[in-house]
């Protein structure tokens, strides 16, 4: 189904495009609808098209030979799935599922080869998308790396809720688990925790932030240097409070 | 040893280039030292200048609070040091560390973008390192989060010597335990190991594959999918 821009510009990577330039663009754009779990693309897939988030989130998992999963990056109404595709890859290094449920637009892949081609602010947008996707990615490894499970949940729950309408995160803890790449007992016992200091309430598969200020002072500075980067480059903060 | 190469021919990058964009290139261009340890640029620095090594290993190291450090990339004669000025951040995030000494070709930052504005090759090459650069770093994720530190150790070993066409490797222990992100005794504890299966050898700083296909044998498949990615990017090349 053909979009209009005043949806488009609900991602926030189409609304940094000169009206103009989303106007032409319009009539290649495609709306779609996700479901909690709904998976985009394999990993090693040949990839057909870009999607651009407007209300879901897509979590991007690196599957690993034994079939264990971590999650490099996350990306909302804040960006694109398909970096690899404009820096001349056919394919790609990780699995994209559907993390929270919701809509996106798409673009086939040579419309955004042909896009990015032209070079102008299309082109410069993505490169700096890519460098901040970038610093999301190595900011997860120093995460994983260097800090507790507890802190590893509080950033992941602050980046999904800066990508949500609602304060709501359907999620099971299975799910997190996948994504965190931590054993699901961990997640349970961080989420009860955060729970009990009153900064999320958790049941039936929904956590649900009740202290958005509390979990910004329990997380770790890697909330905040993934944010900076996104804001300094994308000049259009998507944190809910850094922005 | 250095002397008699021919540094735009020694990194992968810049002979890649055809003649005409590589002779666009060649005023920019200026050799410069990789001394071990030296420090290209810091989190928070204007990126004066990319590096295309021709020899030698350039580490990305993050920090974080409480000093902790860990090596997200690492950079040798395939690549370019300083791709954040390509993707329109000239403000470093990382340190740029000398991890294994060498020479570079030097451009300043400016002209690599100014080069960029005339497209051909050039900034499409430089795409092609970013994807590059993109599965290395999220398999330097996976490594890190599921891998214990003599995999991983084996891993930048191979890595290094790799990039190096060396057996012998100056490194000393506390840039090993900053590029791992481990503590040092951790790094004694997994030489200590290695060493004791007769797969490399450690004296005095230098660090010595004594059995490269054992070695290999030992890895973690991460080292496997970088090499495969990176013959990949080499071959586009060809």
């Amino acid at each position: 189904m053909p979009v209009d821009s005043s949806i488009l510009v609900k991602n926030y990577l189409i609304a940094a495009l000169p009206k103009k330039e989303i106007a032409r663009l319009e009539h290649k754009f495609e709306k779609v609808s996700f479901k909690l779990g709904d998976v985009l693309y394999e990993s090693g897939d040949l990839i057909d098209y870009a999607y651009f988030p407007l209300t879901s989130i897509i979590s991007m998992l690196y599957v690993m030979e034994n079939g264990a999963t971590a999650e490099i990056g996350i990306v909302g109404n804040d960006g694109l799935i398909g970096v690899s595709l404009f820096m001349g890859g056919e394919t790609t290094t990780s699995r994209a599922i559907v993390q929270s449920a919701g809509e996106a637009v798409r673009m086939t892949v040579s419309d955004l080869k042909a896009e990015f081609k032209r070079g102008e602010e299309f082109q410069d947008l993505m490169l700096r998308y890519t460098q901040a996707m970038m610093t999301q990615i190595s900011q997860t490894a120093v995460c994983n790396r260097l800090h507790s499970v507890d802190q590893q949940l509080c950033r992941w729950i602050l980046l999904s809720h800066d990508r949500l309408e609602s304060d709501a995160l359907v999620m099971t803890h299975d799910l997190i688990s996948n994504m965190l790449g931590v054993r699901r007992e961990g997640v349970t016992m961080a989420a009860r925790k955060l729970a009990k200091r009153k900064l999320i309430t958790n049941n039936r598969g929904t956590i649900t932030v009740i202290d958005r200020k509390g979990l910004e002072h329990a997380v770790c500075e890697c909330y905040k240097v993934v944010n900076d980067e996104y804001n300094r480059l994308l000049s259009r903060g998507i944190s809910r409070t850094f922005g | 040893m250095h002397d008699n190469i021919d540094p735009h021919r020694s990194n992968k990058f810049l002979s890649a280039l055809p003649k005409r964009e590589h002779e666009r290139l060649l005023p920019h261009l200026e050799i410069c030292d990789l001394n071990f340890g030296d420090i290209l640029f810091e989190p928070d620095d204007l990126i004066e200048h990319v590096y295309f090594p021709v020899s030698g290993i350039v580490s990305l190291i993050s920090l974080a609070t409480g000093h902790a450090k860990i090596s997200i990339g690492m950079i040798g004669k395939e690549g370019i040091v300083g791709l954040p000025v390509y993707l329109g951040s000239s403000r470093a995030q990382r340190s740029a560390v000398v991890h294994g000494a060498g020479k570079a070709l030097r451009m300043k930052s400016v002209d690599l973008l100014n080069i960029c504005e005339l497209g051909g090759v050039f900034p499409s090459l430089l795409n092609r390192f970013t994807n590059l650069f993109i599965t290395s770093l999220s398999q330097i994720l996976i490594c890190t989060r599921f891998h214990g530190i003599e995999l991983r150790l084996v891993c930048w070993l191979l890595m290094a010597q790799d990039k190096l066409d060396n057996d012998r490797l100056q490194i000393t222990q506390g840039a090993l335990s900053c590029a791992l992100g481990v503590r040092r005794e951790a790094v004694t504890k997994a030489i200590g190991n290695l060493q004791q299966q007769r797969l490399i050898d450690y004296n005095r700083g230098t660090l010595e594959v004594v059995d490269r296909s054992r070695l290999e044998a030992a890895a973690c498949p991460c080292y496997a999918v970088v090499k495969a990615a990176e013959k990949e990017y080499i071959n586009q090349f060809a």
